[in-house]
């Protein structure tokens, strides 16, 4: 084989292989962030409306503030009161759409005390901007 | 024209340098893939993907630019006399 050939092969046997493991690996860490093996310690309801987030907790507690634990599995609701909204949280990788008619879920477990900006990532009116809230990891 | 088309073994190691500090350039401006600090099992195993993709992404980048930028320089048009 001439060695045009040869590195002809190389790459296209290398780039194959590249390209099979990250569409696996992304496939496999989709999945498991999706619909993790693991049940919630606790079920929150966050409501989205122009331009507010409302967190429902199990107690029936309302805020504007989602406010959790360290350590604990938390399973979110995410319903929309009117339009179109995503509800994002760039330090854990979190975005979902909210849409209206639907309850998207989001699995996640915070493992670092702190605050986090939850953001809405979906244009949902003049005043999508200021439709941001906190969460605080205790 | 009428340059001489066949690499030597120092082309070979002049071509292997370019594309090495392409790579480490790469390393340190996107902090070796590290983009964010994770906070939960779901970031890390984010964080682990994107450092895989960024690391494996900035060498066949790295290959691209240094073999372009290698045989630009080593094939241009040599001026006559």
């Amino acid at each position: 084989m001439s060695r045009v050939k040869y590195v002809e092969w190389i790459t296209i046997i290398g780039a194959s292989i590249l390209f099979i493991y990250i569409a696996v690996a992304s496939w496999m860490i989709v999945s498991a962030i999706e619909s993790p093996d693991r049940e919630p310690d606790i079920v929150i309801e966050a409501y989205a409306r122009q331009f507010a987030w409302e967190f429902i907790y199990p107690d029936g507690t309302r805020s504007s503030e989602l406010r959790v634990k360290a350590g604990q599995t938390v399973e979110l609701r995410l319903i929309s009161q009117d339009v179109i909204h995503s509800f994002f949280i760039r330090d854990f990788g979190i975005k979902k759409d909210v849409v209206p008619g639907r309850i998207n879920k989001i699995i996640f477990t915070p493992t670092e005390p702190g605050e986090y900006v939850i953001q809405c990532a979906e244009f949902c009116g003049y005043g999508h901007y200021s439709m941001i809230a906190k969460l605080v990891v205790e | 024209m009428g340059q001489d088309s066949s690499l030597t073994s120092n082309d070979y190691m002049a071509l292997a340098g370019v594309i090495l500090v392409i790579f480490a350039l790469l390393m340190l401006v996107g902090n070796f893939g590290n983009l964010f600090k994770p906070v939960s099992p779901e970031t890390v195993m984010i964080n682990n993907l994107y450092r895989f993709i960024y690391i494996s992404g900035s060498a066949v980048g790295a290959i691209f630019l240094g073999a372009l930028i290698f045989l630009s320089i080593r094939f241009r048009e040599k001026k006559q006399g």
